[in-house]
């Protein structure tokens, strides 16, 4: 079996994720000062639809990944607990609202510039209840209009009146952006941005796949890195060329036998958000010929397959498939399903105190699928963007306890 | 007398069910203020709210995270050590996502006891909402009645209805008792009226509410006057202590818009038309809770209760770990500020009676009674 170099990309192309990056604030700069409308979004949020009628669609959850990403999200952090915002909250809304309430979103310090501001404040609840009180805080500020789409969790597969109540809001939400943002729907262009989409999501699914091969083509650090586009991006052309290129990579490394790490031992899943701050887990780890190879947030958070015969209804169970928004027992099944798929040895939980939504169910999950897989589980207890949160020494005394664990087995 | 049988319930709130329970009731425990009490009541079952407790939690820190917050972990606690054995079921609802990862923990591991979900919207707003509101109400309803062993008879509905608004306007009565100037109910008791009625059957509680009422309205004011009136807003104000506590520091609770206060009763059921469809109306248009969007009513019901009373200050009274009415905190606060109102927040987890909380209600109660003289 050959191998890569353990520094630096496994796939060349995971080096032009910085440029997206880049390019989608600058594309947002842009589109504000050619005086085209600017929503601010959360994760989930009918992202095709903005596309496809020219509002940008502004993540500021990406930005606080990002400020977390280069170690600053603790001012932010401390700047809206100062103003009364508990440290026990989300860490994404508190840098926003750091950045929001504190030197304001043009500040010149900021990352690409700062954040364009806002005409409309749209999010869902279909992640967590957290995002709409956030953004009932930043409306405060902005005072612009906002619009929550709401759903109830689900098993699989999605239900008739599950389906009708998100499509119902779409349809009460289309006429609210045209009236307050003066821009038209087209069902044709959202058609076509369904299709660019689902093409991208495709891409994406296939990707992650690749990874069910042993060695792994590429782990979980470079993985984080290449997901924006998926979250931010679907509905435009953009991330189609960046995933087609990843994926033939990816095959090319499963054909060779490349593995992103030096003889692979033990293949690890991840579940929750990563510690935005703290990739470097997941390399140090890679660095002991184990990889992470399975996340359920690269795979169930952010896009999903639609079947374009009835696009509709492809759109309203595509966007309510959410981990997030999965049951206790749904998000047992999926893991049972999938780590045998993956031939995963062992599983990391993050119990992240910013994600609670993604963390209640992860100790049954836990105990299901050692009972059940006999794979075994460890819990790293910290944050994906306040980095306070995180004790190293703890979380690497339990990470090589973890990894002896699972080497004994193996033997 | 009246005092000691309030003591009597609160002083074991389980006991206070489990006595239901021996008497011959189907007792359901709910979780919050979107299970519609009426459809289990018309249907001759006891509905009593789950307040949790302050005892430590043990087997249910297996499934939950500590921050999933006191109030969920220390209910399914509750109910693993079998300590709500007596309830004929618990009612849950869509509401934070911590009670609504309790509803799908109970089915995994409690799977024995009868557990139903009003899985209503968060959002309150938008025609599709209120559809899917009613769906869900109706949903519900067809699980209790599977439950009963029957359906719904409409005039036992109706009956039901009357029961619970005069408990709503009886509850009122008292909150304007409590708002008068000089007050003309005191703090402590007001709390355990409101408290009491959670544990026990709500004609039994019209009862007590009653004679309470009664009593304090023929009084010209109730002791502890000279202590400044400070007004208290949280979702949930369990610990008896904490009315002590502001009186030993010179304040008293003036005025209140809890969630197990005035929100939880304030708005009633219209009388007029098709009972279940009124029912559902009632809970679509209430003050919505932190955990449900928008905010503005719950603001309203806040400025209301203030502006009706005579409250000098606000005391937001927030469940460590409760995001939703820690997102609202710094909003009200600051529209409070904006007129001149002063406010405190305090962290609990049950208990608030503590050396730190003590000190920050006093320096607070000393702010206000500066402002005052």
């Amino acid at each position: 079996m050959s191998t890569q170099t353990k520094k630096g990309r496994s796939l060349n192309s995971s080096y032009q994720a910085g440029t997206i990056l880049k390019e989608y604030w600058e594309d947002a700069a842009r589109h504000q000062a050619e005086g085209r409308p600017i929503a601010w979004v959360s994760g989930n949020v009918p992202i095709e639809l903005f596309w496809s009628m020219g509002v940008f669609p502004v993540y500021p959850e990406n930005y606080s990944a990002i400020i977390a990403s280069i170690q600053r999200a603790q001012e932010f952090c401390e700047e809206a607990e100062q103003r009364g915002f508990s440290n026990d909250l989300c860490s994404y809304s508190r840098v926003n609202l750091g950045i929001v309430l504190g030197k304001g979103i043009q500040d010149p310090g900021l990352p690409f510039g700062g954040l364009p501001r806002p005409d409309m404040l749209v999010t869902t609840r279909i992640p967590c209840l957290i995002q709409v009180k956030w953004w009932e805080a930043v409306r405060e500020f902005f005072k612009v209009p906002l619009f929550v789409v709401d759903a109830t969790m689900i098993d699989l597969p999605v239900r008739e009146d599950q389906r009708q109540h998100y499509l119902g809001q779409i349809r009460e939400l289309i006429p609210i952006m045209e009236s307050k943002l003066g821009v038209r729907f087209h069902e044709d262009k959202f058609l076509e941005a369904l299709k660019l989409s689902d093409e991208a999501a495709g891409l994406w699914l296939d990707l992650l796949d690749t990874r069910a091969a042993v060695p792994s083509p590429v782990g979980s650090r470079e993985m984080c890195g290449n997901v924006f586009p998926l979250v931010a991006m679907l509905g435009s052309s953009r991330p189609i060329a960046f995933f087609k290129r990843l994926l033939e990579e990816s095959k090319e490394c499963v054909k060779a036998g490349k593995g992103a790490v030096e003889n692979e031992k033990i293949r690890l899943g991840w579940d929750n958000i990563p510690m935005w701050y703290n990739l470097k887990f997941f390399s140090d780890v890679e660095d002991q010929d184990i990889i992470f190879t399975y996340e359920t947030y690269l795979r169930y958070v952010w896009g999903g397959r639609m079947d374009l015969k009835d696009p509709w209804t492809a759109f309203a169970d595509k966007h309510l498939d959410v981990w997030l928004n999965y049951s206790i027992d749904q998000r047992v099944r999926t893991l049972l399903s999938d780590i045998p798929k993956f031939k995963l040895d062992g599983f990391v939980f993050h119990q992240n105190h910013s994600c609670k939504r993604f963390a209640m169910g992860q100790k049954d999950a836990a105990v299901a699928i050692q009972e059940k897989l006999g794979v075994p589980s460890l819990f790293i207890d910290s944050d994906m963007a306040d980095p306070r949160a995180f004790s190293e020494a703890q979380s690497r005394v339990k990470m090589e306890a973890f990894i002896e664990l699972l080497q004994a087995k193996k033997k | 007398m009246i005092q000691a049988e309030l003591e009597q319930i609160l002083s074991d709130p389980l006991e206070s069910t489990r006595q239901l329970s021996r008497e011959g009731h189907r007792v359901i425990g709910c979780c919050d203020s979107y299970v519609p009490e009426e459809f289990i009541h018309a249907l001759g079952m006891v509905p009593v709210r789950l307040l949790g407790s302050a005892e430590s939690i043990t087997l249910a820190d297996s499934h939950l995270p500590v921050f999933a917050g006191r109030l969920s972990r220390s209910i399914f606690d509750q109910g693993l050590k079998g300590n709500l054995g007596h309830l004929a079921g618990v009612a849950l609802s869509n509401s934070s996502d911590s009670i609504r990862t309790l509803y799908d923990l109970w089915e995994r591991h409690i799977p024995a006891q009868w557990a139903g979900l009003v899985d209503v919207p968060a959002v309150l707003q938008g025609e599709t909402n209120k559809r899917v509101f009613r769906s869900a109400m109706l949903k519900f309803l067809k699980q209790l009645e599977k439950l009963a062993g029957r359906s719904l008879d409409p005039a036992e509905l109706r009956r039901s209805i009357a029961v619970y608004n005069e408990n709503r306007r009886l509850l009122k009565k008292a909150a304007s008792l409590l708002e008068n100037s000089p007050q003309r109910l005191s703090a402590g008791t007001y709390l355990d009226a409101v408290l009491s009625g959670f544990l026990i059957p709500k004609e039994r509680h019209n009862h007590l509410l009653r004679q309470i009422t009664e009593a304090a309205g023929a009084k010209q004011a109730a002791p502890g006057q000279g202590l400044v009136p400070l007004h208290i807003s949280g979702p949930i104000l369990v610990d008896r202590s904490f009315i002590p506590l502001l009186e030993q520091c010179g304040a008293t609770m003036g005025s209140e818009d809890l969630g197990t206060g005035s929100r939880y009763f304030w708005d009633e059921v219209s009388e007029a038309g098709d009972p279940v469809e009124q029912v559902i109306a009632r809970y679509w248009s209430k003050i919505p809770e932190s955990y449900k969007t928008p905010l503005e009513p719950r603001w309203l019901h806040l400025s209301a209760r203030f502006g009706s009373g005579h409250s000098k200050g606000v005391i937001f009274v927030v469940e460590k770990y409760s995001d939703e009415d820690q997102y609202d905190y710094p909003i009200f606060r600051d529209r409070l500020q904006q007129r001149g109102i002063p406010s405190l927040q305090l962290d609990a987890e049950f208990i608030l009676e503590s050396e730190q909380a003590r000190t920050r209600v006093q320096t607070f109660v000393d702010i206000v009674k500066g402002r005052v003289s």
